[in-house]
Parts: C-alpha cells; sequence; structure tokens
C-alpha cells in the first residue's frame, strides 16, 4: 500500500499533460510580459535622470535627503502634467454619465454588459465545459459560442459604447502613468545611493600611487615616506 | 532552449511578485490620484494669482544663476576669434600683391631709371624721382592722419589730401591682374 494512492484514468492524464503545457506556456509569456514592463520602466524612469541632472551636476543638492525631496516634488509635478489627460477623460464620461443618467433615469445600468455585445460572446457559465480533477473545475473545451449575444451594433446602447470605453482608456492610461510615476521612485532612491556614493573599492592607505590627491603633485612623497 | 527556460522562471517569479507590484501600483495610484487633486487646486489657486502655476523651486532658481553666471564667464573671457586661414582659391588670390612681392627688386631699379610716362590703363603718372614722387619703397598710399584727431579738442575735420599732396599711385598693370582676360 503506497502512502498516498494516485491512480488517473486516460482522460485525467491527457488533461494533466494539457494542464502542464498550458502551464509553461503561461509562465513563459508572464516572463516575456514581465520582461517587456521592466523596459518600459526603464524607459520611464530615464526622465527622473533629466529632471535631477542640472542640480546634481551643478552641486546645488548636495546630499541624499535634499535631493530625494527635490526628486519627489517633481515626481509628483511630472506625474500631475502627465495625468491631466486621463483626468479629462474620466471627467467628459462622469458629465456623460451623469447628464444621461439624470435624462433616462437609469442610474444602475450595466454598461458594460452592453458594451460586450459589440464582441463574441462565448457560453462559459455551462458546466458541460468543465471537468472535475483533484478538487477543480477546470476548463476541457473552449466553450461555444453564443450568436445571440454578438457581435452585432444595438443603436439603444449607445451610451454604454461611449462610456466604457472613455473609461477603460483613462484607466488604463492612469495605470500606465502610475507605473511611470514608480518607476521613476525607484530611480530616485537609486540615484539618491549611487550619486552621494563613496567608495573605497581599489583604495590602499600605504599605496604610494593612490595616495595622492588630485591637487597634490606627483613627486610629493606622503609624509610616511619621507618619514622614513 | 536556455532563452525558453530563462523566461520559465522569470515568469514564474514574476506571478510571485505580481502581487506585490500590484498592491504597490494600488497604494501609488490612490497616493497619485490625491496628489494630482492637491496640485490641481494649488495649480488653479496660483493660476488665478497671475502666478505661475508651480512655483519655481529654489534649487531650480540657484541652477539658473549659476548658469547666467557662466555664460556671462564665458562671454567675458572669450577671447577674439582667431583670423582664419583661407585656402587660396582662384576668387581669393590677388595677383597684384604677388606680383609685387615678387619684383620688388626690379620695380626699384625700374623706377629709379625711368623717366616719367604716362600709364596706358588708367592715364597716371607713375611716380618718378624726377617728378618728385616717392620711391617705390613708399608705394602704399599713406591714408593715416598726420595729426590724429581727437573728440576732446577744438580741432575741425581734418582736412582731406589734395591730388597734389598725393605721394604716389600703384601701378596695376593691366596684363597682370588676370581679370581682363
Amino acid at each position: 500500500m503506497s502512502l498516498i494512492d494516485i491512480s488517473l484514468n486516460e482522460t485525467d492524464r491527457r488533461l494533466l499533460i494539457v494542464l502542464l503545457i498550458v502551464l509553461i506556456l503561461f509562465f513563459v509569456l508572464l516572463g516575456l510580459l514581465g520582461m517587456l514592463i521592466r523596459w518600459i520602466s526603464n524607459e520611464f524612469a530615464k526622465r527622473m535622470d533629466y529632471e535631477l541632472h542640472d542640480v546634481v551636476v551643478y552641486r546645488v543638492i548636495q546630499d541624499p535627503k535634499s535631493l530625494r525631496k527635490y526628486g519627489m516634488i517633481k515626481n509628483n509635478r511630472v506625474l500631475f502634467k502627465q495625468a491631466i489627460a486621463p483626468f479629462i477623460i474620466a471627467f467628459l464620461s462622469l458629465i456623460l454619465y451623469l447628464v444621461y443618467s439624470s435624462v433616462t433615469g437609469l442610474w444602475a445600468k450595466d454598461h458594460f454588459s452592453e458594451f460586450s455585445t459589440l464582441f463574441f460572446n462565448f457560453d462559459w457559465s455551462n458546466p458541460k465545459f468543465y471537468d472535475y480533477f483533484w478538487g477543480l473545475y477546470l476548463l476541457k473545451q473552449w466553450p461555444d459560442w453564443i450568436p445571440s449575444a454578438g457581435p452585432m451594433w444595438v443603436g439603444d446602447f449607445w451610451d454604454s459604447y461611449l462610456l466604457v470605453p472613455m473609461w477603460l482608456v483613462s484607466g488604463v492610461y492612469f495605470a500606465v502613468d502610475i507605473q511611470a510615476f514608480l518607476a521613476r521612485l525607484a530611480m530616485l532612491e537609486k540615484r539618491c545611493r549611487t550619486v552621494f556614493n563613496k567608495s573605497l573599492d581599489g583604495y590602499n592607505y600605504y599605496d604610494t600611487v593612490s595616495i595622492n590627491s588630485p591637487g597634490q603633485k606627483e613627486n610629493e612623497a606622503p609624509k610616511q615616506q619621507r618619514q622614513q | 532552449m536556455g532563452k525558453f527556460l530563462k523566461n520559465f522562471g522569470l515568469g514564474l517569479v514574476y506571478i510571485l511578485v505580481l502581487p506585490i507590484f500590484l498592491a504597490a501600483l494600488a497604494i501609488a495610484a490612490v497616493y497619485g490620484f490625491f496628489a494630482c487633486i492637491v496640485l490641481f487646486c494649488h495649480a488653479t489657486y496660483r493660476f488665478f494669482k497671475g502666478e505661475d502655476p508651480f512655483k519655481r523651486l529654489d534649487d531650480d532658481k540657484k541652477v539658473d544663476t549659476i548658469k547666467i553666471a557662466q555664460m556671462n564667464n564665458e562671454m567675458h573671457l572669450q577671447p577674439a576669434a582667431p583670423a582664419q586661414s583661407i585656402p587660396a582659391s582662384p576668387s581669393n588670390v590677388y595677383v597684384q600683391q604677388n606680383y609685387y612681392q615678387n619684383n620688388r627688386a626690379n620695380h626699384q631699379k625700374e623706377a629709379n631709371s625711368e623717366a616719367a610716362k604716362p600709364v596706358e590703363a588708367n592715364g597716371f603718372y607713375k611716380d618718378a624721382p624726377a617728378l618728385g614722387g616717392a620711391s617705390r619703397k613708399n608705394q602704399a598710399i599713406d591714408v593715416t592722419p598726420k595729426e590724429t584727431p581727437s573728440l576732446t579738442s577744438n580741432h575741425s575735420a581734418p582736412a582731406m589730401p589734395n591730388r597734389q599732396q598725393t605721394l604716389g599711385f600703384i601701378d596695376i598693370p593691366k596684363d597682370d591682374d588676370g581679370k581682363d582676360k
């Protein structure tokens, strides 16, 4: 008698293989997506270097604390400027929603389901497309398309066709701006650590070559050598 | 295959980090939303006061001061631009100058020996010792006034030299200027 009894029939074995392949592909895609997001974040972070450049190069700011404070103010201002566009879109959608709802009296209308009539709709809720596997209901077959649910244009849903894209665009736009804000914040922290960094790597007190300061003449021997 | 495995591993890492990233994004979104509202109110207030929407930071002002000082310093310390040496070309080589530099000795001899005779090109007489003209050594026209006028003195404008005071003329042989050909 084994400790864990695992008995798989043919269907379970097939499902397991499919699940493994799907999982591997999912992780690979997620890795690629993460790399893309990291690259975009690095591009966004360059803006912080642009903002900090002058005050650092002209040595106006001389400690990490002041640099962090200055960088935060600049970062907030950049976020505000970048967020103007999504805020305007969101504001317009709010006005449209208020006007439409006050005129029609439909305040709790499901705009998203109305907007989904523009796309293909599948029968996700049907249990026959799922299988029970190790305590989980997993999708075993792609669900059927429901032709009556779309894609089609319904004239009465014009408000949803306007409002939902505006909400989505403003939301995604603001999320991208927030991602840029976080990327700049990370860059600011990095610069605060590295710009004022004093490193003693490769330095030795008794090293006669590197002991000379830039202003010291080369033929000036250190005190220790002169005493000898 | 290695890259595929690397992406697979990164995907695993990212799915572990994803909740943290989303939480950070949500917190930053809330912070950014309120920061934008505060900045908007502040900028609007300053705008209707007739000022710039965002106050210029002191550090930026210091940077501007340093930049302006540097520019002024460079402008005052900038030396005069060195004369550019133009390479020789047919448009800027003056045959007349070369002629006199190369044949100065010959002309001196000719000037001393020749009698005054009209020049065929312009009708003027060559300067000759017999006519009281200057020698070839004083070939150039002397346009510098003998007395330097001063704005503070009571002197009137210096009199223009008349034709009789002219010391000599530059001889421009027709064949040597290279333009009449």
